[in-house]
């Protein structure tokens, strides 16, 4: 392909630059403070590709922390326990999982998400641990605990979406649950999209890029679930685009990566849109370096080894978020 | 880690088990399909030609994916080509629905501008009366415009036009032929995917499921990682939107809606060969969601060739270079679907 990986570059930098353009606009719409010279567009798809030398099984770890995560959080909302004690094991430092609970769901449509989203991410994690084999990490320490001082807690609190120094507990009803989800779901595509450039194997990358469209598919679920009972009950809408502006404030002030749900209207009087798909100009979901995943995972935007959801830092190679601080 | 034949291994065990629900689901569906698909169910053999690229092992060790005479090599240039010619069809379905017009000339011309855009017969606004349905369409027209823009952009002086598209809802329109052999109209009844939500629906469900199964199966033949992650993540907007469709089928309380959505997923899965690489929205007699068409042992989304892609686009369980959604085929070096 001659001319394809030129025209893709200059299409990233097409879209890098309508990124900073939009990010230009939600900063003036949204009254935030001060971000860092718009001109920092690099960031993104060059960056995350040359940014470090790891192997495949290094960057197939890497999701199998996130899944450890995803897949105990589902479990228990979904069926009250977590994945299965001989499915932790592995190199690294084994931790346990805090918190954690069964959501008494009254929609029995967001209870049957929950069930087949669970039942999807304990694949995930079977599926990567016997790829892995004996170099599967061992699942890292978990916070699900529903304290004021907990991940999912202190996630809200500086999202805006509780007072500072209350609890958010997602498993205490399922507007909780699905905007807990929400908050893992789209960092999960980001990962994978992410991960698939730093794949050498053809083989492996078909693979993460099959797991990638899984998680778009529950990211999707959520997404459009909290949209439709957003028309009844506005505020899911407004809080997960509070999660969302969360979690761009981690990743890197200079780059937009994320986007909530709230409906847009574009110009051109095509009418209005929801925004179910987090997606750049050309309707291609976003990506996320590995440090840019673990900034969320940990909750800060500092460059750190641990935090958040994985207390004691998550197991592998690949164990420091971005210094976006 | 040995990972080409690890993966090998472990997608071996998944395609064993996959084959034995297909062997299952063929028995337990032959009566529902009866209905004008019995052609099609009849050209499924017993061969297995169609078999999604398991990348074969090499003696070194190697993780790239031994071609075989039953892999057609195609390289990054043919896989964007073939999946523009999805991303028009796409395009211009959800746009017509959502907005009542289609792609610009300039967006189907060839790159020359020597060859204009295919014709398009057919398509028309939807009058929604859910209006997030409504919101959903737009949402989804505006990013399959924006995939043709990006691989138009891609491929460059290279980029082909647009095929002829037909997504006519009148008793010629391929969505109608669709319809008949998955059985949910009579055999001379008409089904125009403009007339209701729910039928909007249906239509948008059998072409979105397709896509990220294509796009997965098209990476295999991807050589570039920054290409493999630009496909992925169209793959992953397309199962963003599956997603969507398949979940306002679930929920939306109608059960025909939700079994004929069932006997769209068995029309791709009769003509695509005989692995079982499609579900229905919901499990039989449980009620539970099925929302993510994966395959249940690992949680991973199915994979489909360009030749099986094209069975689909094409409505037929044979080779053919024609037919369906493209009445004059797709542009490109990817153009036959597979045949037992």
């Amino acid at each position: 392909m001659t001319d394809t990986s030129e025209h893709l570059i200059e299409a990233f930098d097409a879209r890098a630059a309508r990124r900073n353009e939009r990010r230009e606009f939600f900063k003036t719409a949204l009254g935030a403070t001060a971000i860092a010279a718009a001109g920092a567009a690099a960031i993104g798809i060059a960056e995350s590709v040359g940014a470090q030398t790891v192997s495949d099984a290094d960057v197939l770890n890497f999701a199998l922390n996130l899944e450890y995560l995803e897949a105990n959080f589902y479990s228990w909302a979904a069926f009250g326990q977590g994945i299965s004690s001989d499915m932790v094991s592995g190199t690294g430092t084994l931790g346990a999982v805090s918190g954690g609970a069964q959501v008494s769901f009254t929609d029995p449509a967001v209870r049957a998400y929950a069930r087949e989203i669970a039942a999807d991410e304990i694949a995930h994690v079977n599926f990567l641990r016997a790829v892995l084999g004996s170099s599967a990490v061992a699942q890292p320490a978990i916070d699900l605990s529903t304290g004021a001082s907990g991940a999912f807690s202190k996630a809200a609190q500086a999202a805006g979406i509780v007072a500072a120094g209350a609890a958010f507990n997602p498993f205490a009803s399922d507007e909780n649950f699905l905007l807990g989800a929400f908050l893992f779901e789209d960092l999960v595509v980001t990962a994978y999209k992410g991960a698939v450039p730093l794949i050498t194997s053809v083989a492996y990358a078909q693979a993460v890029a099959g797991i990638l469209a899984t998680e778009s598919y529950h990211a999707s679920l959520v997404r459009g679930t909290l949209y439709r009972k957003g028309v009844a009950t506005p505020a899911l809408r407004t809080n997960a685009d509070k999660l969302s502006a969360y979690r761009d404030s981690l990743d890197g002030k200079a780059t937009v990566l994320d986007q909530g749900i709230s409906p847009v209207t574009p110009s051109d009087g095509s009418g209005t849109q929801s925004n179910v798909t987090p997606t750049d100009a050309n309707g291609i979901v976003y990506s996320r370096s590995t440090g840019q995943v673990l900034n969320i995972a940990y909750l800060s935007a500092a460059a750190v080894a641990k935090g958040g959801f994985f207390p004691n830092g998550v197991n592998g190679t690949i164990v420091t978020s971005m210094n976006n601080a | 880690m040995t990972d080409s034949e690890t993966i090998a291994r472990v997608l071996d065990a998944a395609e064993k088990r996959r084959l034995e629900r297909r062997q299952f689901l063929r028995s337990a569906s032959v009566a529902g399909l009866a209905i004008g698909g019995s052609s099609l169910l009849a050209a499924c053999g017993s061969g297995d030609k169609n078999k999604a690229p398991t990348p074969t092992p090499t003696s070194s060790g190697s993780p790239s994916p031994t071609p075989t005479a039953s892999t057609p090599s195609y390289d990054d240039t043919d896989v964007f080509a073939f999946a523009l010619n999805l991303e028009y069809l796409e395009a211009q379905f959800f746009l017509r629905a959502a907005t009542g017009s289609g792609l610009s000339d300039d967006l189907t011309k060839s790159g020359d501008g020597k060859t204009a855009g295919g014709a398009v017969t057919g398509g028309r606004r939807v009058a929604f009366t859910d209006s997030v349905i409504a919101e959903y369409a737009r949402e989804i027209a505006a990013d399959e415009k924006g995939h043709v823009t990006f691989l138009r952009t891609q491929l460059g002086s290279a980029v082909l036009a647009q095929p002829a598209i037909n997504i006519d809802g009148g008793a010629s329109g391929a969505f109608t032929a669709a319809a008949r052999a998955a059985g949910i109209i009579g055999s001379a009844d008409t089904f125009d995917p403009y007339a209701s939500d729910a039928n909007f629906l249906l239509a948008a469900f059998l072409l979105e499921d397709l896509m990220p199964t294509a796009y997965r199966g098209g990476m295999i033949y991807v050589s570039s990682t920054v290409l493999r992650e630009a496909i992925a993540g169209i793959g992953a907007t397309e199962a963003y939107h599956s997603g969507l469709i398949r979940s306002t089928i679930y929920t939306s309380g109608n059960s025909t809606l939700i079994a004929n959505a069932g006997k769209l997923s068995n029309l791709r899965d009769s003509l695509d060969g005989t692995t079982d690489d499609d579900q229905g929205v919901a499990t039989d007699g449980t009620g539970a969601s099925n929302i993510v068409p994966a395959d249940p042992s690992n949680g991973i989304v199915f994979a489909r060739t360009p030749a099986q892609v094209l069975n689909i686009a094409f409505l037929t369980a044979s080779k053919a270079t024609k037919g369906g959604f493209f009445p004059s085929g797709v542009n490109g070096t990817i153009t036959t679907s597979a045949g037992s």
